[in-house]
């Protein structure tokens, strides 16, 4: 039997939800109905650039950038922990993993309801302790703790994997050499842990720049990044085109970022870095 | 070689769970010494030269360095450094960064750094691949930097775990002549770990015979291999043939009901002993006529088979049920019946072992 026909399924499964789409959000950014007649325009793609657009683009990219790094700094300690234990203790490992079995927008209602100002479960927590309370629904802060909650797993995981990866003699022989165990986590473990730390990065920086619900939610829609303002292209002002262009845009930056993270990355695939 | 203690290991014992692998092992190392730990897998080899890197500590008993106990001080701080079995090489680093390494990690000034990496890439051949990567190098390369990136640091003790195993049998054979020559420059200690008996003869001052975590016989190889102590190290080390045997009286031992002379003295009468005889110690003469009746002194036997291996003949001969395997330069036909002859001095008498032990063999 030809085993190229199993691949057909998939052939299919691409081109009817990932290539036509794509190829639609191309129609819509570069094209606009005047009087019944569609003809293409570059007006979209330039708008996307004027200030108040274009600085919730930054502003997306900073907001991520900065979940990223914190989950980074969490993550790496707890990894090496995790896989110090030699995988005898899968269970705390499953503990992390536990909350992604849960849906995305359940967890982030949690944050909400624990969050809240005046019945939040922390607030309430704090006042009968007679401690001030905090309020940080609808500020940066609260949008940042989404974001690290919801896609710190992602960011555990890869680097968990490399860390596991690494023969147990190599670790000796750089003991064996004279480095100590901190001398060995920077000379050794973390370069050879680095492909889990670019894959975790990309896990953790994709999601977070393109995130809506989030800042919908604990931002009560005071912070506005730009999946915010695609999102209201395409369900509130029926712009469709102004919203096209505006992924398209998001799409070409973050395809030129990770392409300079493959660079940096030396070529070493094992944490799947590359395949983003 | 009459040097100095270097390092001794005194009553050492160390168990998995409840498995012993070392039990109450006392050992001297000397200075500039080639020493080597040869025994069958799971005999507590490796454990012993792990307790000796830092890798691991003793249940039990001391490892004495300069008249200190340094059983509980880690290996990055012994001055003595280890080439893996399998290289252990760091895979982000290239091969002058590998042996730099712990040149590095001692913050030693760069421009020295270079002529001590340059210096130990020539001593294992390897000039010029300073700048290759780690996965562009052969199995036999990869150890021969693993080798430069442990001497660099110019330790008192080099430990080499089975390093020759993954290489195949013509670079095996001249990486062992490379490393005894090589520590013969370098007047480092090696301590050498392997399983493989003639590796362990080739290279070795001392060779030390281990089996179920006891050293059962320790010395030069010659006298490891011509006078082994008992059963276990006379099959482990060469081809044995080994029989049960009864002493009848001094100079005289009985094997399977045929008298034979021999030299040992110094047995209870009819105690119960093993016969060891190597293959290339039987003399073996064709019968004068195929048919002719098996009589007088000499023992007789029927070749079984005979097979040729480049320097000699390996006939296996069947004497009534038992079987000896024999080396010479003859050529017989099985199903001949021959006389097998046996000098006295090439008949060595062994005491029984403890039951654990004979098991083995």
């Amino acid at each position: 039997m030809n085993r190229k026909l199993l691949a057909y399924p998939y052939v299919v499964w691409m081109i009817a939800f990932i290539l036509l789409p794509l190829f639609m959000v191309l129609y819509y950014g570069f094209t606009k109905d005047d009087a019944g007649h569609i003809i293409f325009t570059a007006e979209y793609i330039k708008k996307v650039f004027e200030p108040i657009y274009f600085s919730a683009m930054v502003k997306s990219f900073m907001y991520a950038g900065f979940a990223t790094l914190i989950c980074l700094v969490l993550a790496y300690p707890l990894a090496l922990i995790l896989a110090s234990k030699g995988g005898k203790n899968s269970s705390m490992l499953f503990i992390f993993i536990l909350p992604m079995w849960m849906n995305f927008l359940l967890r982030t209602y949690a944050w909400l309801t624990l969050l809240e100002t005046n019945n939040g479960l922390i607030n309430t927590l704090l006042r009968a302790m007679h401690l001030p309370s905090i309020n940080i629904i609808g500020t940066p802060k609260a949008i940042i703790l989404g974001m690290v909650y919801n896609f710190l797993p992602f960011m555990v995981l890869p680097i968990y994997n490399t860390l596991v990866k690494i023969d147990p003699y190599i670790l000796e022989a750089a003991h064996d050499l004279g480095a100590d165990s901190f001398q060995r986590l920077i000379r050794v473990v973390f370069p050879l842990s680095l492909p889990g730390v670019m894959s975790g990065i990309t896990m953790v920086f994709m999601p977070a720049v393109t995130s809506f619900v989030i800042t919908n939610l604990l931002g009560s829609g005071k912070v506005n990044l730009i999946g915010n303002l695609i999102e209201k292209q395409f369900l509130m002002t029926y712009n469709w085109g102004f919203g096209a262009a505006m992924s398209l845009i998001l799409m070409i930056i973050i395809l030129i970022a990770m392409g300079f993270m493959k660079k940096f990355d030396k070529g070493n695939l094992e944490g799947g870095a590359g395949r983003w | 070689m009459k040097e100095k203690v270097l390092i001794r290991l005194d009553n050492i014992s160390k168990s998995f769970e409840d498995h012993v692998v070392l039990d109450k092992i006392s050992l001297s190392i000397r200075k500039n010494e080639f020493l080597t730990l040869l025994g069958p897998s799971g005999c507590g080899k490796t454990t012993m030269l792990r307790i000796l890197g830092g890798f691991e500590k003793p249940d039990d008993g001391r490892v004495l360095h300069g008249g200190k106990d340094i059983a509980d001080v880690p290996p990055y701080k012994r001055n003595i450094n280890t080439v893996f079995q399998r290289y252990a090489l760091f895979p982000h680093l290239n091969v002058f960064d590998n042996i730099a390494f712990g040149l590095n990690i001692k913050k030693i000034d760069k421009k020295e750094i270079h002529i001590k990496v340059k210096k130990a890439l020539k001593q294992v051949n390897m000039e010029g691949y300073d700048k290759r990567e780690v996965s562009q190098l052969s199995g036999g390369q990869q150890q021969r930097v693993a080798i430069a990136r442990a001497i660099v640091n110019e330790p008192e003790i080099l430990l080499l775990d089975e390093p020759l195993s993954s290489l195949d049998l013509k670079l095996r054979k001249e990486m062992q002549y490379e490393l005894k020559t090589l520590q013969q420059n370098l007047g480092i200690t090696f301590i050498y770990v392997t399983h493989d008996q003639e590796e362990a003869l080739t290279m070795s001052d001392t060779v030390v015979v281990m089996n179920n975590g006891i050293i059962q016989q320790m010395g030069r190889p010659e006298s490891v291999y011509n006078e082994p102590v008992n059963a276990f190290v006379a099959d482990f080390i060469g081809e044995s043939n080994i029989y049960d045997g009864v002493m009848k009286r001094d100079k005289v031992v009985e094997v399977f009901g045929h008298t034979f002379e021999c030299v040992d003295t110094g047995f209870e009468e009819d105690e119960l002993i093993d016969v060891v005889i190597r293959p290339e110690d039987v003399s073996l003469s064709r019968m004068p006529s195929k048919g002719a009746i098996p009589s007088g002194e000499l023992l007789v036997g029927k070749v079984t088979d005979c097979i040729f291996k480049g320097v000699h003949y390996e006939t296996c001969i069947d004497t009534f049920g038992h079987e000896w395997v024999v080396q010479n330069t003859k050529n017989f036909t099985p199903g001949e019946y021959v006389n097998i002859e046996v000098d006295p001095f090439d008949i060595h008498i062994m005491k029984k072992q403890r039951k654990a032990d004979s098991d083995e063999s």
